[in-house]
C-alpha cells in the first residue's frame, strides 16, 4: 500500500472532528478537574475551627500595639492625667515628664501644676517630681489605686506666666478683698475734748436716725389727718349755721298743733344734719388720738435711743466697760480671719474637687446611677464586694523644705467613691521654723452615711506673732508675742462652718504705744506676762455671720488704770454727758417740731367734736321743749269733751 | 469600596463558601451588634470571631447592619439586664465576679452589657439556623431566577447596577485567580 496515496475526502473530515472531540473532552476533563481541585482545596480549607492567617496577623497586632505603648503610651497616659485633673479642678493642668512602667506598677511624674479657677494667674498648687504605686489588683480590674505617693514639694498660690483658665470657661469672680476694720481710737484722757469725741462718734450714733423718723412720722400724721379734720370742722360750723333757726323758735310761741308739728320738724332736720356731723367729729378726734399714742411711744424710743448713745459715749473713757475690746475686736477679727480665709480657702477648692471626684464615680453598691431612667450607654449595677473604687489615693506625702522652713503634707483617701473607702479624705501639714510648730490636720468625710462633713484642728505652738501696726488706732502700734493655741472648725457640704480658737499671747510687747490708755496698755500687758484670748466664728450660708471674741484685755488694762483712769474718766464722763445733751437739745429735738402741729391738730378736732354735742344736745332739748308743748296743747282740746264708754 | 462590599457579600453567597460559615458570621455579627463595644467582653468576642471560621466579612455586614437596629433595642436589652444583676439568686455570684480579677473589665455589670450578651447568645442559634437555610435556598431556587428574570436584564442597564455587576465579576475573578 502506497503510504502517501491520498485518503479519501470523508475519512480526513472525520478524523478532525474526532480530534476537536477528543480536544474538547480533555479540555473539559481538565476543567473538571481543575474545579474538582480548587473544591478540595476550599474544602481543605474549611476544615478545622481556627484560621491561620488572621491569627498571625492578630500575633503582628499585638506586636505592633507594644510597640506603640512604648513609645506613645506615656504621652497618652500625661494628656489623660492632664483632663483628668482639668475636671477635678475646673483649671488648665500641667504635667511633665511622666513615665509608667506597667510591670512594676510604678508611675513618676516629673511635675504637676493645676491652676486656680478662681485666680486664673495663680497656681492652686504645684508639685515637684511624683512618685506613685499603683496597685496591680486593682489595675486588673480596671480601677486606679494609688497605694502610695510622694512628692520632692509642693507648692500653694505660685504665680502664672499665662493665664489657668479653661477654653470657654466662666470669667471667675474676683475674690472680694476684706476691708480694713475701722478701728475705734481710743480715747487719750489727758488731751480729752468731749465736742471732739461727740464729733468723731457722731456717725455711729443712733439717736439722730430715731428723732429723724419720729418727726417724719408726725409730719406724716398731720398732713393725713389735717384735710379731713378740715372737712369736719367746716361740716360742725354749717351744721351750727343751720341750726340757728330750729334754736330760735320761740316755744311759748307755738299756739296750735300745726304749729307745733311744724316746729318739730325743723329741729328734727336741723338734729339729723348735727348728728352726721359729730359722729364724723369724733371719729377724726378718735383716729389722732390713737396715732398719738403710736407716735408718743416713737418719740419715747428716740429719746431712749439718745440715753443709750450716752452711755456708749460714756464707755469709750469708762475704763472696763469693753473699749478695749471693742477697739481690737475688728483689728483681731481682721487678721484671724483673713490668715483663716487663706486655709479655707485652699480647703475649700480641695473639698470642691474631692466632691467632683466623687461626682465622677459609679455611685453606691447597687444604685441606679441613671437615676432610673434607661440610658443608651445603660446602667452599671456595683456590687458591694468591690473593694475599689474607680479611682483612689492611698497616701501622698511630701517634705521638703521652703526656706527656711520645713514642711510635712499627707494626704489620705481620696477617691470618686468615698463609701467604698473604709476612712474619710484627710489632709495633715506641718509648718517647723526655728522652735515653732504649726499643724493642721483635716478631715473630709464624703461618705453618705456622715453627710459630707468636715473638720479641721489647727494649732500652733511658738509661734512668733507680729501685730505690726494692726492695733495703732488703739494706741499699741508693733505688738508682738508669741502665739500658743488651737483651733477647730467643723463644717457641712453646704458652706456653713464653725470656727471655736484658743490661744495665749505670750511675752506681748507694745514696740511703739501711744496715747494715756496704750501706754497704759502695754505697761500693762508687758507685766501680765501672757494675754488669753478665745474666739468663736460661725458662718450660716445666706445668713449672719457671727463673731465673738473674749479676751482679758480689758480685765489688764481696767486693773491697770484703774486708780488714775477713774478719775479721768468721770470728768470725762460728765464733760461727755453735757456736750451730748446740747446736741441733743440743740440738734435733734428740734426734728420733733411737726409733733405741736399734731398736737394743735388734735386739740382742735376735739374741740370740733365737743362743739357737735353741744349742738346736739340743745337740739334734743329744743325737740323735748317742742314736744312737751305739743302734749300741752292737745290736753287743752279735750278738755269738756266726754269720752263715750265703750262695752256692756 | 462599599460597592466592593456589597459585591463580596453577593459573591460570598454565590460561591463554594460554606453555608454553615457564612450563617455563623451573620450569628455572630447579631452578637457583637447587640453588645456595646469599648469593654473586654467585646474584645474577646471579636478576637474569637476573627480567628474562627465564621465568615468575617458577613460577620461585618451582619454587625453593621443590626448595629443601626440596637439602639431601638437598648430599652429591653437595659430592663433584661438589669433584671439578671439584680436577682437575688444570681447576686452572690455577679458579687464574686466582680471581685475577681480581671472580670470587671469586661464591664458585665453594666445592664446593656449583659442584656446584650444574654440576648445575642439566646438569638445565635436561632439566627444561625435561619441565615443558614436562606444561604441554601438563596443559592439553589433563589439566586438562578434572580439572574435569568427580566427585572435583572433591566436592571443591569442602569449604570449603579451594571458598575455593581462589575464589581461581582471582579471579585468572582479574584476568588477565581485565588482559588
Amino acid at each position: 500500500m502506497d503510504k502517501n496515496a491520498k485518503k479519501p475526502a470523508s475519512n480526513a473530515t472525520g478524523d478532525k472532528a474526532a480530534r476537536a472531540a477528543a480536544k474538547a473532552e480533555a479540555k473539559s476533563v481538565r476543567s473538571a478537574a481543575a474545579a474538582a481541585k480548587s473544591a478540595a482545596k476550599e474544602a481543605k480549607a474549611n476544615r478545622g475551627y481556627v484560621k491561620a492567617g488572621p491569627l498571625l496577623g492578630l500575633v503582628l497586632l499585638a506586636a505592633g500595639l507594644a510597640v506603640f505603648g512604648i513609645f506613645f503610651m506615656n504621652p497618652l497616659l500625661e494628656s489623660g492625667a492632664e483632663a483628668g485633673l482639668e475636671a477635678a479642678f475646673g483649671a488648665r493642668a500641667t504635667v511633665e515628664g511622666l513615665r509608667f512602667r506597667p510591670f512594676r506598677m510604678r508611675l513618676s511624674v516629673g511635675s504637676v501644676a493645676v491652676a486656680d479657677a478662681a485666680s486664673p494667674m495663680t497656681d492652686l498648687f504645684r508639685a515637684g517630681r511624683l512618685e506613685f504605686r499603683l496597685s496591680p489588683s486593682a489595675v486588673l480590674r480596671g480601677k486606679v489605686y494609688i497605694e502610695e505617693a510622694s512628692a520632692a514639694s509642693v507648692e500653694l498660690g505660685a504665680p502664672r506666666s499665662t493665664s489657668g483658665a479653661l477654653p470657654g470657661a466662666a470669667e471667675p469672680e474676683p475674690r472680694q478683698k476684706r476691708p480694713a476694720p475701722e478701728i475705734p481710737a481710743l480715747v487719750d484722757w489727758e488731751a480729752f475734748d468731749a465736742q471732739a469725741l461727740l464729733e468723731r462718734e457722731k456717725a455711729k450714733l443712733a439717736a439722730p436716725a430715731a428723732y429723724e423718723a419720729a418727726g417724719r412720722s408726725y409730719a406724716r400724721s398731720v398732713e393725713e389727718w389735717k384735710g379731713r379734720r378740715e372737712t369736719s370742722s367746716a361740716a360742725v360750723e354749717k351744721a351750727r349755721a343751720s341750726s340757728t333757726a330750729a334754736l330760735a323758735i320761740d316755744v311759748k310761741a307755738i299756739r296750735t298743733a300745726g304749729e307745733a308739728a311744724q316746729a318739730l320738724a325743723v329741729v328734727k332736720a336741723a338734729a339729723g344734719d348735727v348728728q352726721s356731723v359729730g359722729t364724723e367729729a369724733k371719729a377724726v378726734a378718735e383716729g389722732i388720738r390713737k396715732d398719738t399714742a403710736a407716735l408718743d411711744r416713737q418719740a419715747k424710743e428716740a429719746r431712749d435711743t439718745a440715753d443709750r448713745d450716752a452711755a456708749y459715749l460714756k464707755s469709750l473713757v469708762t475704763p472696763g466697760s469693753g473699749a478695749a475690746r471693742a477697739a481690737l475686736e475688728p483689728a483681731l477679727r481682721s487678721l484671724l480671719t483673713d490668715k483663716g480665709e487663706t486655709w479655707l480657702y485652699y480647703g475649700g477648692r480641695f473639698l470642691e474637687a474631692a466632691s467632683r471626684l466623687k461626682g465622677s464615680g459609679g455611685g453606691a453598691a447597687g444604685a441606679d446611677k441613671a437615676g432610673g431612667k434607661p440610658a443608651f450607654r445603660g446602667r452599671d449595677v456595683v456590687f458591694p464586694g468591690a473593694a475599689f473604687p474607680r479611682f483612689r489615693l492611698g497616701l501622698l506625702t511630701s517634705s521638703f523644705k521652703a526656706g527656711d522652713s520645713a514642711w510635712y503634707v499627707e494626704v489620705r483617701e481620696v477617691s470618686t467613691e468615698p463609701d467604698l473607702v473604709p476612712a474619710p479624705s484627710s489632709l495633715k501639714i506641718e509648718i517647723r521654723r526655728g522652735g515653732s510648730l504649726v499643724r493642721a490636720d483635716a478631715r473630709a468625710d464624703l461618705r453618705e452615711s456622715a453627710g459630707g462633713s468636715w473638720e479641721a484642728s489647727l494649732s500652733a505652738a511658738h509661734l512668733p506673732l507680729d501685730l505690726g501696726d494692726s492695733l495703732a488706732g488703739a494706741g499699741l502700734s508693733g505688738l508682738t508675742g508669741i502665739l500658743e493655741g488651737t483651733s477647730e472648725v467643723r463644717g457641712v457640704r453646704d458652706g456653713g462652718f464653725s470656727a471655736s480658737l484658743e490661744a495665749e499671747v505670750r511675752n506681748p510687747v507694745v514696740a511703739a504705744p501711744s496715747g494715756t490708755l496704750g501706754k497704759t496698755a502695754a505697761d500693762a500687758l508687758r507685766d501680765a506676762g501672757a494675754v488669753n484670748l478665745t474666739a468663736e466664728y460661725r458662718v450660716v450660708p445666706g445668713g449672719k455671720d457671727s463673731f465673738v471674741l473674749r479676751t482679758d484685755l480689758d480685765r489688764i488694762i481696767a486693773g491697770a488704770v484703774d486708780a488714775a483712769g477713774r478719775r479721768y474718766a468721770a470728768q470725762a464722763s460728765r464733760e461727755l454727758d453735757a456736750a451730748l445733751r446740747r446736741y441733743i437739745d440743740g440738734e435733734l429735738e428740734g426734728k420733733l417740731a411737726p409733733k405741736k402741729d399734731f398736737d394743735s391738730l388734735f386739740k382742735a378736732a376735739e374741740g370740733d367734736a365737743a362743739s357737735a354735742a353741744s349742738l346736739e344736745k340743745s337740739l334734743d332739748g329744743k325737740r323735748a321743749e317742742i314736744e312737751a308743748r305739743s302734749k300741752a296743747l292737745g290736753a287743752d282740746l279735750l278738755k269738756g269733751v266726754t269720752v263715750p264708754k265703750i262695752g256692756p | 469600596m462599599f460597592l466592593k462590599l456589597i459585591a463580596r457579600v453577593i459573591v460570598t453567597l454565590s460561591s463554594n463558601t460554606n453555608p454553615v460559615q457564612i450563617a455563623a458570621g451573620v450569628a455572630s455579627g447579631l452578637l457583637l451588634a447587640l453588645l456595646p463595644a469599648g469593654n473586654l467582653l467585646w474584645i474577646l468576642l471579636f478576637l474569637l470571631l476573627f480567628l474562627s471560621k465564621a465568615h468575617y466579612g458577613m460577620a461585618l455586614v451582619s454587625m453593621a447592619v443590626f448595629k443601626l437596629a440596637a439602639p431601638a433595642a437598648a430599652g429591653p436589652l437595659d430592663a433584661l439586664g438589669w433584671t439578671v444583676l439584680n436577682a437575688p439568686v444570681l447576686r452572690p455570684a455577679f458579687t464574686a465576679l466582680y471581685g475577681m480579677p480581671v472580670a470587671p473589665l469586661t464591664r458585665f455589670n453594666n445592664t446593656l452589657v449583659t442584656g446584650g450578651l444574654l440576648a445575642g447568645i439566646v438569638l445565635w442559634a436561632p439566627a444561625f439556623l435561619a441565615a443558614r437555610a436562606g444561604v441554601s435556598a438563596y443559592r439553589a431556587r433563589i439566586a438562578p431566577r434572580i439572574a435569568g428574570s427580566k427585572l435583572v436584564t433591566a436592571l443591569k442597564k442602569v449604570p449603579l447596577v451594571s458598575a455593581l455587576a462589575k464589581a461581582v465579576g471582579a471579585a468572582a475573578g479574584i476568588a477565581g485567580s485565588a482559588e
